[in-house]
């Protein structure tokens, strides 16, 4: 009874105890309230940066591997054939009339453009192939060795009475595998030495020539690098608006080889919506204070029993309920990372055409949204605010291009494209999400230079 | 004027007018508890200002089904804690000396003296026992509890308050008879 009699006098002390705090421990707090704050952004702006690098950092390996499988690929390809054109060269140098057996492995491997010896066991198969075809194993003998005669007396040039040999002989078979030479017989490259006919830089300048046209693309591969800008409209459901007008500088890499080429680099996209912010909001008018008695306690004095009224302090406000519109322009900040695939042929010597397609990731760099309702004293009632965009997209991007030749190095391009994302562009709720297939249309003009 | 469920919904928001309402209407409560279980004022500011970080932190995490208040008195109390099992190591021990409670004289003191002078005295315990003290006695915790809540026995609990009031009784005692003087 005592103990609690002790126990409760203690517990009326405190009650309605309330020491005011001094003034600094609110600004404490809110300093540290700003720290934290500006902690999680760095936080947030270091894991958005970590996400960018690893993007950027996963885009080029694989760029660098598919191009090192290519290159890897082109380089082998080009040792492979390098020893058999020696081959040949030596072979074409101590060509003799008894040599028949392997002068028509040679034509055969000629309408192949490989210019490739062969061993004997191979060429007795071919010779055996050839009799079969002939169905006249002397004629073809004679044939041949006349052939070899006249090759001796005329060595540049390619053997016409070999044309002719297949053109009456195998004409079904050899006339498709027949290269440039056999059908240009009068081209100027009849006329060097066989050293010359096969030296490794005519034998590549024959197969372009015949193969590219006027094309500067070689079979080595090479880099070429542009840069371009692009207009183009984003096509979407969304709430806000239908078509969003979007704008990129690109830098591109593009590696070619042959026909083809790959293509990455990196672009900055901005894109802006215009959206109607409607705010309805409560304001809050000071009208002033007063003090409200919470607790009386009476304390025995020597004066006889003393009040003492506990009063906290009430602040009075009027409330108004208002409404305001407003019209802002919202800007949206991308990166795109592209790895493109295409092919590309010259048409004429000024003039060529391309098409590519490949995936894009887009990550978006800054959401510069403007919600535009910061009044004090306020509480907002209802909102309209523009839906948030999605951090990231992967799209998928088809190019028809054209591009003139200003010179030898230097192209203009120009190439409509369109766009199509695998995701929404804005975090729209599920039903719309299900009909939102947004696609951009656009065209990208820019200059490409040739390394 | 704001309810105290629009306030809160605005403070999540992070309203800074809001979040300066929600200080002002119950920093004094709460400083008046952090002063009970710090050794001296300074103190009771620090866990004053942690304390009410971690409410402004965790309040998402409040249910509207019990009291707010008595959620941050809550929170208040368990950064007390917090404080006093963090400075545990750096803690001084003294030795208690027992003191009989011969009557009831003390009740009497009591009564005249002031809040602010019965807090200098509950400052003035022991931090083991003052921690004690105010969560039987002010707070309302059970033994049980308070023996989870510090990591010590239920019988620890009780002897330790015991020696609480003991102590405090003391110096009521002894303020009396220095006040008598």
């Amino acid at each position: 009874m005592e103990q609690n009699s002790f126990e409760h006098k203690i517990q009326k002390k405190f009650d309605g105890y309330q020491p005011t705090p001094p003034a600094h421990v609110w600004q404490n707090i809110l300093f540290e309230l700003k720290q934290q704050e500006k902690n999680k952004n760095i936080a947030g702006r270091f894991r958005r940066r970590k996400t960018l690098v690893a993007a950027i950092a996963a885009g080029i390996a694989a760029a660098a591997l598919i191009l090192f499988y290519v290159f890897n690929y082109s380089n082998t390809s080009h040792h492979n054939t390098l020893p058999e054109k020696s081959k040949i060269t030596e072979d074409s140098s101590n060509n003799t009339p008894s040599d028949t057996r392997n002068h028509k492995s040679r034509i055969n491997k000629d309408t192949q453009t490989v210019f490739s010896n062969e061993d004997s066991s191979n060429n007795n198969t071919d010779e055996e192939s050839a009799r079969q075809n002939t169905g006249n194993s002397s004629r073809t003998k004679d044939t041949l060795k006349k052939d070899e005669k006249h090759n001796e007396q005329n060595p540049g040039g390619l053997p016409m009475d070999k044309n002719k040999y297949i053109r009456e002989k195998s004409a079904g078979i050899l006339t498709m595998l027949t290269p440039y030479p056999l059908r240009q017989p009068h081209s100027p490259h009849n006329d060097m030495t066989p050293h010359k006919r096969l030296s490794s830089h005519d034998n590549n300048h024959l197969a372009e020539t015949k193969e590219q046209g006027f094309s500067k693309i070689s079979s080595h591969g090479k880099w070429s690098f542009g840069l371009y800008a692009t207009p183009e409209l984003l096509m979407t459901k969304a709430p806000a608006a239908n078509t969003h007008p979007n704008y990129s500088a690109d830098f591109a890499a593009i590696y070619s080889m042959k026909n083809f080429f790959i293509q990455t680099g990196m672009s900055y996209l901005s894109g802006n919506n215009n959206t109607d912010v409607d705010v309805d909001y409560l304001k809050y008018n000071f009208l002033g204070s007063y003090e409200d008695v919470y607790e009386v306690t009476f304390d025995s004095t020597e004066n006889g029993v003393e009040p003492t009224y506990h009063t906290k302090t009430v602040e009075v406000y009027d409330t108004l309920q208002k409404q305001t519109s407003s019209h802002f322009k919202n800007k949206y900040r991308y990166l795109n990372l592209p790895l493109l695939i295409g092919y590309g042929r010259q048409i004429s010597p000024r003039f060529s055409v391309s098409l590519k397609g490949g995936p894009i990731l887009s990550l978006m760099l800054k959401d510069n949204r403007k919600v535009g309702f910061n009044q004090p004293n306020t509480d907002i009632t209802n909102m309209t605010a523009p839906e948030p965009r999605a951090k990231t997209n992967w799209q998928a991007l088809f190019s028809a291009g054209i591009e003139y030749h200003v010179s030898s190095t230097i192209r203009f391009a120009l190439e409509p494209r369109i766009k199509y994302y695998f995701n929404p562009v804005y975090n729209l709720d599920n039903t719309i999400k299900k009909n939102e297939k947004p696609y951009s249309i656009g065209i990208r003009t820019g200059v490409v230079i040739d390394f | 004027m704001l309810t105290e469920e629009e306030l809160i919904q605005q403070c999540l928001e992070n309203d800074k007018w809001a979040l300066e309402q929600l200080y002002k209407q119950f920093a004094p409560k709460m400083f008046g508890v952090c002063l009970r279980y710090a050794k001296n004022r300074m103190e009771a500011e620090d866990i004053l200002q942690e304390g009410f970080i971690k409410v402004i932190n965790n309040l998402h995490s409040f249910r509207s089904k019990g009291s707010f208040e008595g959620w941050m008195r809550r929170t208040m109390v368990n950064t007390a804690i917090n404080h006093y099992k963090k400075n545990l190591r750096h803690a001084r021990e003294m030795d208690i000396e027992e003191v009989e409670v011969e009557n009831n004289s003390e009740l009497k003191v009591l009564d005249k003296i002031s809040t602010d002078e019965l807090m200098a005295m509950i400052q003035q315990l022991p931090e083991g026992y003052k921690v004690i003290f105010n969560l039987n006695v002010i707070e309302g915790y059970t033994h049980k509890m308070i023996g989870q809540m510090l990591g010590i026995s239920e019988n620890t609990s009780k002897s330790q308050l015991l020696r609480a009031k003991r102590l405090l009784k003391d110096k009521i005692k002894n303020y009396g008879t220095h006040g008598a003087e």
